[in-house]
């Protein structure tokens, strides 16, 4: 949009204002942008139109220049960002932010709390044992992406929206967790003591390890273990929580399926990079300093009814699908060949 | 009265479960689902805050959607009749209870990633076959084997 000459001109001359600058007036690198609301209202799929949706390879301003404003002379640097977009690039993740801030919930009040009863001790505390490890589980996969939300460019701010939904949402995992420890006269239980699979995931020093590491094998994994607590579920307050965690780890694990395959596709010289964290993932997977004892057996409980050898055959269905899905996900990212490499302590579930 | 499962009965479920926003307040849902019963598909497009198309396909159209739920018309005639009954699934018939006790999943999909959409949008879906409550339903009689 042109400004009237003589206008300028009057703001430059008004006798009792110092004299403006107004070098920023017509800046814009794009004028006449004018984003109309989709379907799905104005998403960033609207406004990523023009230079202002074309994400750069590579960025090295290290500014908080956001992408599409005009870069400034007097700006200072904030520190080193990840220049290469794909070491951090998902497909979807201006898709899935959006899709999250709108499916937000609270565990305040969208958890029909009153349903809750007492329950036979047992069963209470299996509970109780299961909400502990998922408090803790839950807590390190809210602070594993917020280490990484400082460290992503402006010039790919996709990624971080998506990531802080991430955190909001694993902050209200652990919240609704604890609130149902404490909601019916137990409480939390045994500690995890944080294995060495959640601390591995801490110990990531690249992103795509880390997305590997939590997006695909521990968030894939908890997601199924949240479609089977709807099946536990002893009260529509509990069915509720696990269906809501389901769709939002959902979220998650979409977010690492398409960054692998965004990797793979750009960066195909990575794939082994990639196979040596699964390495590194799979092998803990049953393995004695990985084991929580008192989640499997709170887990035998529950889907056994109390009947802990049904329970046990079941806890073997549910890791079957844990590992048959986390294939799947792989395959669709474009790493079928994992499940020739896959370790042995993982291919006996299968 | 409608038959399950057909276009025409679908298309009444979803202008039940659309009044007063009801798919909108839950968020955007985006995916292509199928049903199948017996020899029967039907391919339900879901699209922002609304189910935009309904139609019958051929079970074979099936493998290029993004998932679809696949049960014999007992396991489907189980689940809504629970809804009539209780204006909603209770506990034990929910469309993911469901998925964890049929031994082969109740949603399929050649693709984990566009199978992972009917967990992602999973209270949409509920939410979609819940207002089946208010619809009256004549049963397809399962052909004889």
């Amino acid at each position: 949009m042109a400004l009237d000459p003589k206008i300028l001109e009057q703001l430059r001359q008004e006798p009792d204002m110092p004299e403006l600058d107004l070098g920023w007036l017509g800046a814009q690198t794009a004028p006449g942008m004018a984003a109309k609301p989709g379907r799905r209202g104005l998403t960033l799929a609207e406004i990523n139109v023009g230079d202002y949706g074309d994400a750069p390879e590579r960025t090295d301003h290290n500014t908080i220049r956001i992408r599409g404003s005009v870069p400034s002379p007097n700006a200072v640097r904030i520190g080193y960002f990840i220049p290469n977009k794909g070491d951090i690039w998902s497909d979807n993740s201006g898709r899935i932010y959006e899709e999250a801030v709108q499916r937000q919930w609270s565990s305040a009040t969208d958890i029909p709390w009153d349903t809750i009863k007492p329950l036979p001790d047992v069963v209470e505390e299996a509970i109780c044992q299961i909400c502990t490890f998922l408090t803790e589980v839950e807590f390190v996969a809210g602070d594993a992406p917020g280490r990484w939300i400082g460290q992503i460019s402006p010039d790919h701010f996709e990624t971080v929206l998506f990531l802080i939904t991430q955190v909001v949402d694993e902050a209200r995992h652990l919240d609704v967790f604890r609130k149902r420890a404490l909601a019916n006269g137990c409480g939390l239980l045994e500690a995890g003591g944080m294995g060495r699979a959640l601390r591995n995931i801490m110990d990531a020093k690249d992103f795509s390890e880390m997305s590997a590491l939590m997006h695909l094998v521990g968030e894939g994994f908890v997601q199924t273990m949240f479609r089977t607590g709807e099946f536990i579920a002893t009260n529509e307050a509990e069915k509720t929580i696990f269906q809501l965690c389901a769709q939002d780890e959902s979220r998650h694990v979409g977010f690492g399926v398409m960054h692998l395959r965004y990797v793979l596709e750009h960066q195909p010289e990575r794939r082994e990079e990639f196979h040596s964290y699964l390495d590194k993932a799979e092998e803990l997977f049953g393995h004695p300093t990985s084991m929580n004892v008192a989640f499997q057996e709170s887990l035998m409980i529950t889907l056994g009814g109390g009947d802990t050898d049904k329970g046990l055959v079941m806890l073997m269905a549910l890791q079957k699908k844990q590992v048959t899905e986390y294939l799947h996900r792989l395959k669709v990212a474009g790493m079928p060949e994992r499940r020739e490499r896959l370790h042995p302590g993982m291919a006996m579930f299968l | 009265m409608p038959k399950f499962p057909s276009a025409e009965w679908f298309q009444e479920v979803r202008d039940v479960a659309t009044q007063n926003d009801g798919l909108r307040k839950l968020g955007t849902c985006d995916a292509v689902m199928g049903v199948k019963v017996g020899d029967q598909a039907i391919e339900l497009t879901f699209e922002a805050f609304d189910l935009v198309n309904i139609r019958e396909i051929q079970p074979a159209e099936l493998a290029n959607i993004d998932f679809y739920l696949d049960a014999p018309i007992e396991t489907w005639r189980e689940m809504l009749d629970n809804i009539k009954e209780h204006g909603k699934a209770d506990l034990k018939h929910t469309l993911n209870t469901i998925d964890f006790l049929e031994p082969e999943g109740f949603a399929k999909s050649n693709d984990q990633s566009r199978k992972d959409l009917f967990y992602r949008y999973l209270q949409t879906f509920q939410r979609f076959f819940d207002a089946s409550a208010q619809v009256e339903t004549d049963f397809a009689t399962p052909q004889p084997v």
